[in-house]
């Protein structure tokens, strides 16, 4: 399982890249996050729509309630131009930090 | 889709998820838009498992078993929002907490500890509030319950006559002798029907022998139609010989102790002996107070005939009763009766009406609410009552206010909600009336005794019966609720911050609502004083007016058959005696004359002019006696045997009659003919609710009905006279007991209900006072509390102790003078309507106003002085050094 921690340092960019490729709803986030990690993200209710509603009212995405094919009402997110260039900003960090494990990783295991 | 609706038989996925998501809502953990959104996810879940196969019940179980509680989703929710900031989850707690609710008891408890003064004049405020509620409830539930025992109650009428004379119209039940059994003739769907009337007699059983006023004459269907229980004998068969006396149970004791009175023989005034059939007890909820029940078909026994009764149709003196089938409309049968009389009695319009027994009680024939009136108004008393002492224990929670307002701001500030303090606010003073009840019904026991004397009832309290019980429940839900109205809408609204410093100005909002509140209590409090000193005064008023004759020391005897037959003999005996002045026979009580009432008629009489005096039968001493003062004309003369035919009219008669000289005028009035020799001024002669009847005096009849013997005693000690009274009477009535009275007391009877109406408005005024001072004892020690600073302030600069105790008190005098300004002319306008009742009235006095504030006023600074006093007299050192 992965940390609490990074759990809650991961959402924000994870829902990000997740939303640029096209607007969609939470029970798909939570359902692609699960099977993009092979189970080891399992992301609560209770914990995914806080951060959507926080990173809506911060401007990166926004969302509308539409009908689907089956009569349901949905909430579904889309990203901003904001939310754009937050994921661009994040990406360029989360890149930068695992750079620095691959380099590190890498020599370590070929140390003798 | 149709996947998901195949589940178990019962099961609806859709239903299920709708009602667990009203189930979130329910628990406001959630916002509304989440809750939806929620939904949407749940749905999508169960669709994905039930596509992979799932039973839809267990799918839907297995989804929301893993989102768990409303709880723990708001509490994730909570902490990934709030990130960083200090605050209580925003849930709301849940609605009941046993422990919370024990500690709301312990904090009540040990805060009535604590604060034993205020809490003592709370109950005991409360306490002496609700007993006189349930004083009144207890009186008006008796006054409401006469005559409803009866099996018929509901099939009873009484016949009353819409009676015109010249321009007004009485509305009254005295009616015609032949009426009843005519009635009973003529209409099928009367079942029974019984005359009454009441007289006065001598009784003898044996060594016994009393003088009885509880005479009734009835028919033999009396008791068929009321069913008073009978102990002895059979209700239908009881009177139906002419012999038989049916009696009370008091009085079968009173004459037989505890022997069977059956069969046995009472004598009736020497005249008739009649045998007991059977013995009754009346309840105290009846108005046939009576004690001697026999029949019309007895009078012959006494020597009366009844076939000049039988054939009499313009006499008015039976009342009659019916007691129609069932299904019977008593409105269809009334507009039948109506025009009864008219054929019998040409050139007359009187219309007969029914009258429901259960209205007899309470209401006038004409059917204006009497009886009903007072009952209203003493229960709008209760109410009043009970709401000063509401308003004590209202105005004593505010006061404590301070106190208690941290106690408010520690409450919320732990996660308490508003509801919770209402809840434990209304807890509390429903605990404080639970507890004020006890205490209330142990006074209410107390004071029974007494109450039943001032009032004349007897009123027990029976814990048992079940209206009763939920009337007082009743009365703790009011008390409860009122009392704890204002603390627990006022005080819980309250912001933390504010709830610590809202009352640390004097001037704040609680302290301008006690003082509307106290105004409020002294209002009624002096209007109840107002109300007792003006019946008081229309009493006495009543009771020293000038009768127009003397009353003292005139005594008055019932005579039985022998003593009038020999009525000349003992007034020649009597008068032998230097201290009886004067003696004479009349027919009634001079005070009380309007049980005859026949129609008058004279020569030259217009045919629209009727007058209805009422007649009393006397001899010639009877003007000299009483002392009526002769206007015109002149009195009875032994000396002249041709004034046995004539008569003597009072000044109303004549005025009625629109006669300017009627001396000479020849009169016939009930078979009797005879001239006017005289007119006297006019002497009161019936209630003076009533103004003053006409009246005519004949000395015909031979002496037959005058029944009472009147003496006129030497002013002083009228103990030697009353011996030689006695002395005559009993050679002339070996066997009999010699009963007399003083007319000043039988006139002094008559006003009994007005002295009760004043002894019972002078309880409650009392209470009233004794609640509002005991609420201004725990204000003013409230006050001396909060100025403990200020009054040693200004003792340091100078003030003296006097200085501070006016300065208190003033505060206080000043609310009870704002009170009288709203209460004088409640009062008068109340007073006022109250003596429009009486055609002799007294003026109501401003001294009557001044008395009752003066009094409100002094009791007022008097409670207020004693607490004032010793915070005015405590030395500056010590006052500033509290805190």
């Amino acid at each position: 399982m992965i940390s609490k921690a990074l759990v809650a340092a991961s959402t924000k960019p994870l829902i990000l890249s997740i939303l640029r490729d096209g607007e969609t709803y939470g029970y798909r986030i939570i359902k692609q996050m699960k099977i993009l990690s092979g189970g080891h993200l399992e992301w609560s209710f209770g914990m995914l729509y806080p951060v959507l509603h926080r990173l809506e009212k911060d401007g990166y995405i926004t969302s509308a309630w539409k009908i689907s094919d089956k009569e349901r009402r949905r909430k579904y997110y889309r990203l901003t131009a904001a939310g754009r260039r937050e994921l661009e900003r994040e990406k360029s960090q989360w890149l930068a930090v695992s750079r620095v494990f691959s380099g590190l990783w890498q020599s370590s295991e070929v140390r003798p | 889709m149709n996947k998901a609706k195949a589940g178990g038989p019962d099961f609806d996925l859709d239903l299920a998820i709708g009602e667990w998501c009203r189930g979130m809502k329910r628990r406001g953990a959630l916002e509304d838009g989440m809750i939806a959104e929620l939904e949407a996810h749940v749905k999508d879940e169960v669709d994905d498992f039930v596509a992979s196969g799932m039973d839809p019940e267990d799918a839907f179980r297995r989804v929301t078993e893993a989102v768990e509680s409303a709880e723990r989703v708001g509490r994730e929710d909570f902490k990934t929002r709030a990130r960083g900031l200090i605050m209580a989850p925003p849930q709301r707690t849940g609605i009941f907490f046993p422990a919370l609710l024990l500690n709301s008891v312990k904090v009540t408890l040990r805060k009535m500890r604590r604060q034993k003064w205020y809490s003592l004049l709370s109950v005991a405020g409360l306490a002496v509030g609700i007993a006189g509620a349930v004083l009144i409830f207890l009186w008006s539930r008796h006054e409401l319950s006469y005559d409803r025992f009866h099996e018929n109650a509901g099939n009873i009428y009484r016949v009353v006559m819409e009676d015109p004379l010249n321009d007004s119209l009485s509305v009254h039940p005295w009616l015609p002798f032949p009426l009843g059994p005519a009635l009973k003739n003529e209409f099928p769907e009367i079942a029974a029907v019984s005359r009454w009337r009441p007289d006065d007699m001598v009784v003898r059983a044996g060594a016994e022998s009393h003088t009885e006023t509880g005479f009734l004459t009835v028919d033999p269907d009396f008791f068929r139609i009321f069913s008073f229980p009978f102990l002895r004998g059979n209700p239908s068969e009881a009177l139906a010989d002419p012999h038989a006396i049916v009696i009370r149970d008091s009085m079968a004791r009173k004459y037989f102790g505890d022997d069977d009175p059956v069969g046995k023989t009472l004598n009736l005034s020497g005249r008739a002996d009649l045998s007991v059939s059977g013995v009754v007890h009346i309840p105290d909820e009846s108005d046939f107070q009576f004690d001697f029940f026999f029949s019309f078909q007895s009078y012959p026994l006494f020597n009366v005939d009844l076939a000049p009764l039988e054939a009499n149709w313009s006499g008015k003196n039976y009342h009659v009763f019916l007691l129609l089938h069932d299904g019977v409309s008593a409105a269809r049968l009334e507009e039948k009766i109506a025009g009864f009389l008219k054929p019998r009695t040409p050139g007359r319009t009187e219309v007969l009406r029914l009258e429901p027994l259960s209205r007899i009680h309470l209401h006038n024939p004409d059917g204006s609410a009497a009886g009903m009136r007072v009952v209203r108004l003493f229960s709008l008393i209760g109410l009043f009552i009970l709401l000063i002492a509401c308003v004590n224990f209202m105005n004593l929670t505010t006061a404590r206010f301070e106190g208690r307002a941290k106690e408010v701001a520690m409450r919320k500030t732990l996660g308490g909600t508003r509801g919770q303090l209402i809840r434990q606010f209304f807890g509390e003073s429903f605990l404080h009336s639970v507890l004020a009840m006890a205490a209330a019904l142990a006074v209410v026991e107390l004071s029974l005794p007494a109450f039943g004397r001032i009032t004349g009832r007897r009123i027990g309290l029976d814990l048992m019966r079940a209206d009763l019980l939920l009337g007082l429940l009743g009365i703790v839900l009011v008390a409860g609720f009122v009392s704890g109205l204002y603390p627990a809408l006022f005080l819980s609204s309250f912001a933390p911050a504010r709830a610590t410093k809202a009352f640390a100005s004097p001037k704040g909002r609680g302290s301008r609502l006690r003082k509307s509140l106290v105004v409020f209590q002294f209002t009624l409090s002096t209007m109840l004083i107002i109300g007792t000193l003006g019946v008081r005064s229309q009493v006495s008023f009543m009771m020293n007016k000038d009768l127009g004759m003397d009353r003292e020391p005139i005594v008055y005897h019932l005579m039985q058959k022998r003593t009038r037959d020999s009525v000349d003999v003992v007034r020649a005996e009597l008068l032998g005696h230097p201290d009886i002045l004067s003696v004479t026979s009349c027919s009634h009580l001079p005070i009380d004359i309007h049980s005859w009432i026949g129609y008058l008629d004279w020569d030259g009489r217009e045919a629209v002019k009727e007058v209805r005096p009422a007649c009393l039968s006397v001899d010639p001493d009877f003007v000299e006696t009483l002392g009526l003062t002769l206007v015109e004309g002149r009195d009875y003369s032994r000396s002249r045997p041709a004034d046995e035919k004539n008569f003597i009219i009072n000044e109303t008669a004549r005025r009625q009659m629109g006669l300017e000289n009627p001396i000479g005028v020849e009169l016939r009035f009930w078979g009797l003919k005879g001239q006017v020799i005289g007119v006297v001024a006019d002497f009161t002669n019936q209630h003076m609710s009533s103004a003053t009847a006409p009246a005519i005096l004949t000395a015909g009849w031979g002496g037959q009905n005058r029944n009472y013997l009147l003496l006129k005693l030497r002013p002083g000690n009228p103990a030697k006279a009353l011996r030689h009274f006695q002395n005559v009477w009993e050679k002339a009535n070996p066997g009999f007991p010699c009963e007399y009275g003083f007319l000043d007391e039988a006139f002094g009877r008559m006003y009994t209900n007005e002295r009760r109406l004043s002894g019972i408005l002078f309880s409650f005024a009392a209470l009233a006072v004794l609640i509002s001072c005991l609420g201004l004892i725990g204000l003013a020690s409230f006050t001396a509390e909060e100025k403990t600073k200020e009054i040693g302030v200004r003792k340091v600069l100078g003030a003296s102790s006097w200085k501070m105790l006016s300065l208190f008190s003033l505060k206080f005098a000043k609310l009870v003078l704002a009170a009288n300004a709203v209460a004088w002319p409640a009062a008068y306008v109340l007073m006022r309507r109250w003596l429009e009742g009486f055609a002799f009235r007294t003026t109501i006095g401003l001294e009557i106003f001044v008395l009752a504030g003066g009094l409100a006023l002094l009791l007022a600074v008097l409670s207020v002085g004693y607490q004032t006093w010793r915070a005015a007299t405590a030395n500056p050192v010590r006052s500033l050094r509290y805190e």
